[in-house]
């Protein structure tokens, strides 16, 4: 992406358009103006965004993290969690157990730190949210030139046969031994080598998150990305909305304030952040939902040991998904990860854990994702985001036996132990000990558990008592407002949810337009 | 722009079996169909008069329990309304105008117009707003309070509309009544 | 990237903690320091709340060994390293927030410490030259696909309905 129109914290006084408000106690204010604000440059912000310029509009996005190219990205995992992270990935929905999640927090959002996995929303979904949630315009037909838009420019296909690692091979031969149904993922990526550095932001350029795809196409149609924007504000005058403020953080420690005007302000900062950002500015929906719904795919990894050397890091991450359980809510997957990460999360320490790693090269980690159901809530506490999640008896019971039919199926691909995720729960050893641990009553506080995978928290349908966003994602009862990102959905999805936010934020940003096109008032 | 339905109206002035039904509905079940409800198209409105109720429990054995409203469009294209006393003579009976149907009184005039967010009006967006007033009453009329907004019940229908009054003091917006209106005969009034 | 550091004092502890976490083979390999200035990197990259909340943790670590008249008066910071080890063993066994406490510490610790060159190339880990190859490879391949695919990228979707576009002109 060419940094022309992208504007870090220092240099906003030669932002185009931009002025400066002399206030005498509390420092400079800069001020800028424009047709459409977006807040927040991942899966939702950089479509709308360039759907928007495209559209011939005037589109400011204002993305909190700075800007990093492809030529920054590399294994040093810290500077990756410093840079590209909110929080250093360390963020926790409270609950039994703490749920850790990781949002990214630079331009280009979690598309520069996901793992790239492009699936259409399924049809399953699709039908419960028009049915059950009254969702318009929303059925297969109508959402696939939507699907093939987006795919098209995300380069969405499965990967060159090359590029597959040992690990997902094994994982696949482990599937096909069992008779259990794989699937080639697809992912957005063009002629991706399989570096295995997804989530530190892809070193070769191969991964077409929003950093190399749609925000370049919103800097070609005019928009401009403001990098290092902190907003903590929405202003408007009672419910008509009329842009955002917020504080541009100085590394010295300064901070300055800012404010940009606008007719439309699209909200895109993610199921967490979004929410915190409506109800801090004392937003409130007649469904008194803000907040609610709260899902997050919760996931499990384990750790399996192989004679043979796998070097699971040569090869690309996630090539297949083990989906014969998808009816039932879970999918699995090989997912990588580099030694720092797994370390961290070992039951072990000391020898126990060198004696473990010294075999990384010989490991296998392996995830099963869970579409859960219950859902949590995000609060706004002193303007941070409070988030809590309780995972159920149903859901506990979910992830016990898809980590036990994920041991399984390494087990059948050759693996000699392997390391659960389940604390004070023995390794697996053997085909016979996995009866075991079916069997093995695990209580939710022993459970390591994660998820990047935010959604739903300002849902959409078509009740303003049930939903706090219409079909197109304009907040009921207030104008000027619309959210574009998995805020929307008013269910988990059971799958990787990039292309269902970009789908979603390619027709909220159609409906803006055509509503941009209309004079007001007739 | 809406359906208008010009089979429907009925001439003799008798309010349907769907209308009476709604009438008898709680107030949290017409509070969730007035969130619902879509915004009416004043143009469909224009130049017809519709045979209203108010749905509270004050209003059974009030004399406002039976109204009409009017709407008509001036030169300039602007949409406004109007108010026709009716006799309760009961809900199964025809909408009779005070002091009779030839020459009937109005009063309680009001502007239709979208609702402005950025206003004190702006309790429902998606609802067009009945501004009492705005609607050139006199000084001390104590209808210039009124603030009422008005969905469709079906969102492609402008035949039966549900409204919800609210009274402007000071800047408080207090609610007050849930109302019913079906379209009930053409006029060619113009204030 | 923002620059952390533990007061002195906690330097201390963490640099105490390395061997106990990573075992004597952080000492034998001279990197004990240089984990524990990527503890103190780790930490920089976490929100306040939390570094305040583990700074708090590894005050009690350093201190609560004060308590046991067998440390004779010595903080973690001070004690052998065999005393070191029990104190950490201990608190990892008990359940409760001292369990909670030394697991976070030992995730900080273990991560700085896979994180070290010496110790990803000790377990033959060695991502940064395997990019480089992936890099290389995929542009003497692919220069041509990835030219259209960045030119498509900002190519106006000629059948696309642009009502605003169309309204302005």
């Amino acid at each position: 992406m060419s940094p022309h129109n992208v504007y870090s914290r220092a240099d906003w006084p030669q932002i185009p358009g931009v002025r400066t408000r002399r206030r005498r106690f509390q420092g400079d204010l800069y001020e800028l103006s424009c047709d459409v604000v977006v807040v927040g440059s991942g899966a939702g912000g950089a479509v709308i965004a360039a759907e928007l310029a495209e559209g011939g509009l005037d589109v400011v996005v204002l993305e909190e993290g700075g800007y990093y190219a492809t030529e920054d990205f590399n294994a040093d995992v810290t500077e990756a969690l410093a840079n590209l992270y909110r929080d250093g990935g360390a963020q926790m929905a409270l609950g039994t157990p703490p749920v850790t999640f990781a949002e990214g927090r630079c331009v280009g959002g979690s598309t520069v730190i996901n793992g790239g996995m492009t699936w259409r929303t399924p049809e399953h979904v699709i039908r419960r949210w028009r049915e059950d949630h009254g969702v318009h315009d929303f059925d297969a037909h109508a959402l696939l030139p939507h699907f093939e838009r987006v795919e098209g420019f995300l380069s969405a296909k499965t990967q060159d046969p090359e590029s597959i690692g040992r690990d997902n091979a094994l994982l696949k031969e482990g599937a096909d031994a069992l008779g259990y149904e794989t699937v080639s993922n697809i992912r957005n990526q063009l002629h991706c080598p399989g570096s295995n550095n997804c989530a530190f932001g892809c070193p070769t350029g191969a991964k077409q998150s929003t950093l190399l795809t749609y925000l370049p196409r919103a800097l070609h149609f005019g928009a401009r990305i403001l990098t290092h924007c902190r907003v903590d504000g929405i202003l408007r005058q009672r419910k008509q909305v009329q842009g955002v403020e917020g504080s541009l953080a100085d590394p010295s420690g300064k901070t300055r304030r800012f404010r940009v005007h606008a007719k439309e302000t699209v909200i895109a900062c993610g199921a967490v952040q979004s929410p915190n950002l409506l109800l801090r500015a004392g937003l409130r929906s007649p469904s008194g939902k803000i907040g609610h719904g709260l899902t997050l795919h919760p996931n499990t990894k384990v750790v399996a040991l192989f004679d043979e050397d796998v070097e699971g890091w040569k090869g690309v991450h996630q090539a297949y998904q083990v989906r014969e359980f998808e009816g039932d809510g879970f999918v699995m997957a090989a997912v990588n990860i580099p030694p720092s990460l797994v370390a961290m999360t070992l039951p072990y320490y000391g020898r126990d854990m060198i004696e473990l790693l010294d075999q990384y090269n010989q490991t296998v980690i392996g995830g099963v994702l869970i579409e859960d159901t219950t859902t949590g809530r995000v609060r706004s506490v002193a303007g941070l985001p409070v988030t809590t999640y309780q995972i159920t008896e149903e859901d506990r019971h979910r992830i016990v036996r898809g980590t036990a039919i994920l041991c399984e199926v390494l087990f059948a691909a050759g693996a000699k132990r392997i390391v659960l995720p389940f604390a004070g729960v023995p390794d697996l050893l053997s085909m016979a000990d996995v009866q075991r641990l079916r069997e093995t009553d695990v209580p939710k506080a022993a459970m390591e558990v994660v998820t990047v995978h935010i959604m739903g928290t300002l849902a959409m349908g078509d009740d303003p008592t049930r939903h706090v966003c219409d079909s197109y994602g304009r907040v009921y009862d207030y104008a000027g407002l619309t959210v574009a990102d998995a805020s929307l959905f008013p269910t988990p999805i059971g799958v990787n949810p990039m292309e269902t936010i970009m789908t979603l934020a390619t027709r909220c940003a159609i409906h803006l337009l055509d509503r941009f096109a209309v004079p007001a008032g007739v | 722009m809406g359906v208008q339905n010009l089979d429907a109206p009925t001439n003799h002035g008798l309010a349907s079996a769907r209308y009476l039904e709604l009438g008898e509905k709680s107030k949290a079940e017409l509070e969730a169909i007035f969130r619902r409800g879509t915004k009416p198209d004043p143009t469909a409105l224009q130049g017809w008069e519709f045979r209203g109720r108010n749905v509270a429990w004050w209003a059974k054995r009030s004399p406002i329990l039976k109204f009409v409203k009017g709407f008509y469009q001036d030169a300039a294209g602007q949409t406004w309304g109007y108010n026709i006393p009716q006799r309760q003579n009961g809900l199964e009976q025809p909408w009779l105008a005070k002091p009779s149907d030839e020459d009937p009184k109005r009063f309680g005039f009001y502007l239709v117009a979208d609702v402005d967010p950025a206003s004190k009006d702006n309790v429902h967006l998606d609802a067009l707003l009945l501004d009492y007033g705005r609607g050139r009453n006199p000084l001390l009329d104590a209808s210039k309070v009124l603030r009422d907004y008005l969905v469709r019940v079906d969102p492609d229908s402008d035949d039966l509309l549900l409204g919800k009054a609210y009274l402007a003091l000071g800047p408080s917006r207090v609610p007050s009544n849930f109302f019913l209106l079906e379209r009930h005969r053409p006029t060619s009034w113009v204030r | 990237m923002r620059e952390f550091e533990l007061p002195a004092r906690l330097q201390a502890t963490v640099r105490a903690l390395v061997p106990v976490v990573c075992t004597e083979e952080a000492r034998r390999m001279g990197i004990v320091d240089e984990v524990a200035r990527g503890v103190e990197r780790f930490l920089g990259t976490l929100p306040a709340h939390l570094q305040k909340g583990i700074l708090a943790g590894l005050w009690t670590l350093e201190f609560t060994p004060l308590a046991d008249p067998r440390n004779l008066g010595r903080s973690f910071s001070r004690l052998s390293p065999e005393r070191a080890q029990r104190a950490f063993d201990l608190w990892w066994r008990l359940p409760g927030p001292t369990h909670q406490l030394v697991r976070a510490l030992k995730m900080f610790v273990s991560f700085a410490f896979y994180e070290h060159p010496k110790v990803r190339e000790r377990i033959g880990y060695d991502p940064e030259a395997y990019l480089a190859q992936m890099r290389r490879k995929r542009i003497e391949q692919h220069h041509e696909v990835i030219a259209q695919h960045a030119e498509k990228v900002v190519t106006p979707d000629p059948v696309r309905r642009l009502p605003v576009a169309e309204a302005r002109s």
